[in-house]
């Protein structure tokens, strides 16, 4: 009795630190587009080599998910990810990170991508 | 006759005070060379220049001192200056040396000068080191409270390529394996120091190469940190400092010696960390925030076991 006690507790405190991982650790796929582009309606895409030119010429990039949201990414140090989406553009990747929604604007604090 | 009298008499007369006055001038003369300058330290401005600074010699008032003389000499016994003249060296003052190379050491050595020739000279090695400002994305290099959605740790130096950047990595909990180094504003203490040590995160990952600090120095700026000895004559431990202390309330900022180890036993990279102050007087930025965060700088030694000096002579 006291033994499943322990393991129920276990299982509860693993699931609720999991629950708390996975609500952090979000993951979202997707693509790297051209702002300017898609806020004219334009479908955004741009190669790695096209993203390296607009990082360089300090021209916006998003990412877009595979479900058609489109999100501003930051680096956990609290620049915009610019570098980061370029380095991947032209390719599906995944973002993991934190996914916020504040005021109608969509942005993930990227930890990783993949 | 009496002219050739009269022309013996006065060459015997024009010898004897010839040979008279050189009697009074024949007293040997010893040189007095100037005392040396004392005290020379040197701290690292980039990665190409060495500040260096010295305590005036004894003799700089007296008469007939010239000035100082500065010798930078390689590993390999190249001059990359040879005497350089530095006439107008006051105390408090600072010489910069340039067009060094990161991760050579190099001897710096200065000589008093006064008009009977120079001192006994005095020695201290160095090496140049980057001086990092902003993070590998160009961001100010912040650390964040554990409340924050950006990072609270510091991987503290990485590279990008790509577009040709370096910096340190500011990482959140997720990534707290990577960690070198943290910000811990759990238990309303503001806390910097090895990653292993701080509370937060405890669910993630331990550190794999948490960094090691030192010494603790009061400066506002990283170019008021001189030292006279190498760093890896330190004591360096796993801890943390709390900035919230007494002890740091008066400094005009605080900078840290560190070490951070690498994937080969005892072979380690050498830095020093600047947090700054702000302006009300507090190392917190935002306090009270969800965004709280400390700003930091950075010298760092890419060459690993190169400790920016070794001991003086």
């Amino acid at each position: 009795m006291k033994n499943t006690k322990i393991i129920l507790s276990i299982l509860v405190i693993t699931s609720i630190l999991f629950g708390a991982y996975n609500l952090y650790a979000a993951e979202v796929s997707g693509k790297t587009v051209n702002l300017s582009e898609v806020v004219s309606g334009k479908d955004g895409n741009v190669d790695k080599a096209q993203a390296v030119e607009l990082v360089k010429a300090n021209k916006p990039l998003a990412f877009m998910s595979n479900d058609g949201k489109l999100y501003i990414v930051f680096n956990t140090d609290g620049t915009v990810a610019d570098k980061n989406l370029a380095r991947n553009a032209g390719n599906d990747f995944k973002i993991i990170g934190k996914v916020h929604n504040k005021n109608g604007f969509q942005y993930i604090i990227a930890d990783k991508f993949e | 006759m009496l002219n050739k009298a009269k022309i013996l008499l006065m060459a015997f007369i024009a010898m004897s005070i010839f040979f008279t006055s050189c009697e009074d001038t024949t007293e040997e003369v010893t040189p007095v060379l100037p005392k040396p300058a004392t005290n020379l330290q040197a701290t690292s401005a980039s990665e190409t220049e060495v500040l260096i600074r010295w305590t005036e010699s004894e003799d700089q008032a007296t008469e007939g001192f010239v000035g100082y003389k500065l010798s930078v000499i390689d590993e390999t016994g190249n001059a990359i200056l040879s005497n350089q003249a530095v006439n107008d060296y006051q105390q408090g003052g600072v010489v910069t040396v340039s067009g060094l190379t990161e991760g050579q050491i190099y001897d710096f050595s200065v000589v008093a000068v006064n008009a009977d020739g120079d001192s006994e000279p005095i020695t201290i090695k160095w090496s140049p080191a980057i001086r990092l400002n902003e993070t590998v994305n160009e961001g100010e290099i912040k650390l964040y409270g554990s409340a924050s959605q950006f990072g609270s740790g510091m991987r503290i130096y990485a590279e990008d390529e790509l577009f040709d950047t370096k910096g340190p990595e500011i990482l959140t909990i997720a990534q707290k394996a990577a960690w070198h180094f943290a910000f811990d504003d759990s238990n309303d203490m503001f806390r910097f120091g090895s990653a292993d040590e701080v509370s937060i995160g405890a669910n993630a990952d331990n550190p794999e190469f948490p960094g090691q600090l030192s010494n603790v120095y009061n400066a506002a700026t990283l170019n008021d940190v001189f030292d006279s000895q190498a760093l890896n004559q330190s004591t360096f431990s796993n801890k943390l400092i709390t900035l919230s202390e007494a002890e740091y309330a008066n400094y005009d900022g605080v900078v840290l010696a560190f070490r951070v180890p690498t994937n080969e036993t005892d072979i380690y990279h050498y830095g020093k960390i600047l947090i700054k102050k702000n302006p009300e007087g507090g190392y917190v930025f935002n306090a009270g925030t969800s965004d709280q965060y400390i700003d930091c700088v950075v010298s760092y030694q890419r060459t690993a076991n190169v400790p920016y000096a070794k001991l003086g002579l």
